[in-house]
């Protein structure tokens, strides 16, 4: 038989060969303060991030930082988006706007939702302007913005329990994206993970 | 709408051997899951894509198969088959699926009849699925062989999901009122 006349054959007829497991990616847990999430190093050590990166990602795209979010209907994930970038030597490289973006659970790093800009857009917002988005998460191969890398680390469990934010380490982070990205780039992860920027903008006095 | 014509699309067996090649469906869609039949659709912003679901399926023996609901989604491009869209249906639906309920399967055809109806299904989808890319018009013959080969692969109950999953295929099919 045929292995595409296979895979045909799974959407009509029961095979005793399959397992169920019902369930599955159905409810999601709600956040607690005991649950393992992954770090922002080991999402992005993930096989579904690896997997993304290699197969949607085009080569010479930037990839943005991995933020927390619970856009996903409450569900804690990390979100990204990439960004097609121009290099001519000599210049320096132009980023345009994201055409794509994603999200992985925190918890079981799996894939949510993997959508093109043009197809289902994460902000109704107009599209930032080419140059201003953020620069690669990894440049020249060296990973950059490990300063904020740490402090999401500290903070996103606190986050998608809701917790009330470590004020030194959130303003670490806020100092340390808008030195890395700039204003405009800062809006661009605002309309990325626009609960987690209001959830640091939230003051704890 | 994106012009189509200079353009050299996957036809239907080009997509099948995408699913069958890429990661999507052996890194996201769990073991023992029914998959639908890929359909040709221009949802995403216009482009030719071809548009499939997953769901759950609970499986004891001497009892028959329980179907849910979809609870993941995806398209791939009709140009060259990447992937334009993956969601989980609880993140982002592909239509509002409240009152779905679980479809108990029921005794139909031999499994043989039913790979039969399949390659019927795919050599059809092969000749038709470029003219609706294209927005050609068909014989009209054609397209009611095409929308029988469909009703007799796909149970009745799981229509409804797969004419909400692809709505302007099933327009132009014209079978959009389909039972």
């Amino acid at each position: 038989m045929k292995r595409e006349s296979l895979i045909l054959l799974l959407a009509v007829v029961v095979s005793a060969c399959f397992v169920c497991r019902p369930g599955q990616a159905e409810e999601p847990e709600k956040p607690s303060a005991e649950a393992a999430y992954h770090t922002v190093h080991s999402i992005a050590s993930s096989d579904a991030f690896k997997k993304i990166v290699a197969i949607q990602i085009p080569t010479g795209y930037a990839i943005s930082l991995p933020i927390p979010t619970l856009r996903a209907g409450g569900r804690p994930a990390f979100a990204w988006f990439a960004s097609p970038r121009t290099l001519i030597p000599g210049t320096t490289p132009v980023t345009s706007a994201p055409d794509r973006w994603w999200l992985l659970d925190a918890q079981s790093g799996g894939l949510l939702i993997y959508s093109l800009v043009s197809v289902h857009p994460f902000t109704s917002a107009a599209p930032a302007k080419p140059g201003v988005n953020p620069p690669a998460m990894r440049e020249g191969g060296r990973a950059i913005g490990e300063d904020a890398l740490a402090s999401i680390d500290r903070l996103a469990p606190v986050f998608f329990t809701n917790g009330a934010p470590d004020e030194t380490a959130r303003d670490n982070l806020r100092k340390d994206i808008s030195a890395l990205f700039g204003e405009a780039g800062v809006s661009v992860y605002r309309q990325l993970a626009p609960d987690f920027f209001n959830w640091l903008d939230r003051s704890n006095k | 709408m994106e012009s189509t014509k200079e353009i050299k699309l996957l036809n239907y067996s080009g997509v099948l051997r995408v699913l069958r090649e890429h990661s999507i469906r052996r890194a996201e869609v769990p073991t023992g899951y029914a998959l639908s039949l890929p359909l040709p659709t221009r949802r995403c912003a216009g482009m030719p894509g071809y548009v499939m679901f997953a769901s759950p399926m609970t499986l004891n023996p001497g009892i028959p198969a329980v179907q849910a609901a979809p609870d993941r989604w995806w398209v791939f491009s009709a140009q060259g088959g990447s992937l334009i869209l993956y969601s989980l249906c609880k993140v982002y639906p592909f239509v509002d699926m409240q009152g779905w309920k679980r479809v108990t399967a029921t005794a139909g055809i031999s499994a043989e009849e039913k790979r039969a109806d399949l390659k019927v299904f795919e050599d059809l989808m092969n000749e038709m699925a470029p003219a609706f890319f294209a927005d050609e018009a068909v014989d009209s013959s054609r397209l009611t062989a095409l929308a029988a080969a469909i009703e007799r692969i796909v149970p009745k109950e799981i229509l409804l999901q797969y004419r909400a999953l692809a709505p302007d295929f099933f327009k132009w099919l014209g079978k959009d009122g389909m039972k």
